[in-house]
């Protein structure tokens, strides 16, 4: 279900219904949202879609309208993923999605997506050791000032308590960022889960369940 | 709060510290519209654990409970929200 909250009185309607076929493709599991450029609202499915892999939807902000923009199982979209988690629309309009179990080993995977066609094109192997630190639990994604990736791990650095790894969007490397069982770093966390940065200030907010 | 330079970390607002606000639960998820505006989503917390919205105030780290996904007198019922977005954000933005 995706709901329309106000911001003003926290007032919920529901927006789309991804088990109403009338209103679209149906989807399973909806895990990730994001704002398109144009104002369309994004949904990352973690089921559905051929295979159960996953469905990225377009839907209308207004009707709740949903329309399939990539098929994480069709592979004549590109890289099939295995269980998507983390999605992400630059002010260039760019689409970034997170596999959390994709790529080598299963350690993850980050794609563009493109914004008419749905084709998916890996940025960056979260398995590849060559490219930087490896991933464990990839769950969420976003993009600081420079344009770099930031994607945060609920398990990997000091103690497995969890990381933020920055990653060149066009080579794909990685170098961790912030480790958060790092005391040298802050306060130590443990499993952060979200990420995001301020638009004004690139201040970055991550949040996490303990 | 992350340094975006050198990835250096602050807690702005501890989630159990009921001095700060509702308690949370299992926060998943944050947006940040604007240096002041942050929410944060919530899958388990409110008053019967279906999930909570939260305003947070990144100067104080105080929070409101925004929209409670257990209170029916703010529309329908949710379970377990898992994220969030911001519909104005690039509205707001290309008025830049």
């Amino acid at each position: 279900m995706l709901f329309a909250v106000s911001a003003a009185t926290g007032a919920r309607t529901v927006l789309s219904d991804f088990g109403n076929a009338a209103s679209g493709a149906l989807g399973d599991s909806p895990i990730a949202v994001a704002i398109a450029t144009n104002g369309e609202v994004l949904v990352l499915t973690d089921r559905g879609g051929t295979g159960d892999r996953g469905v990225l939807f377009r839907i209308n902000a207004t009707t709740g309208m949903r329309t399939a923009l990539s098929d994480f199982g069709n592979a004549a979209q590109g890289v099939v993923g295995p269980s998507t988690s983390g999605l992400h629309v630059s002010a260039a309009g760019e689409i970034l999605a997170l596999d959390s179990d994709g790529g080598t080993d299963g350690r993850g995977e980050l794609y563009r997506v493109h914004p008419v066609t749905g084709m998916r094109t890996v940025l960056s192997d979260l398995g590849n050791a060559a490219a930087g630190p490896i991933g464990v639990r990839p769950e969420d994604l976003t993009m600081d000032a420079a344009g770099r990736g930031l994607i945060v791990d609920l398990d990997i650095g000091t103690t497995a308590r969890g990381a933020v790894s920055r990653v060149d969007l066009a080579t794909g490397a990685r170098v961790l960022f912030s480790d958060f069982g790092l005391p040298a770093q802050g306060a130590l966390g443990l499993t952060p889960i979200g990420i995001t940065v301020v638009r004004d200030s690139d201040a970055i907010f991550a949040n996490g369940f303990e | 709060m992350l340094d975006p330079d050198t990835g250096s970390r602050a807690v702005l607002s501890d989630f159990g510290n009921s001095a700060l606000g509702s308690l949370g639960s299992d926060p998943v998820g944050v947006v940040a519209l604007d240096p002041l505006t942050v929410f944060v989503i919530d899958q388990n917390a409110g008053s019967g654990q279906l999930g909570a919205l939260f305003r947070v105030d990144p100067a104080t780290g105080l929070r409101i409970v925004l929209s409670d996904f257990s209170a029916a007198a703010q529309g329908s019922l949710g379970a377990q929200p898992v994220a969030l977005a911001v519909e104005s954000f690039w509205q707001d933005f290309n008025r830049r």
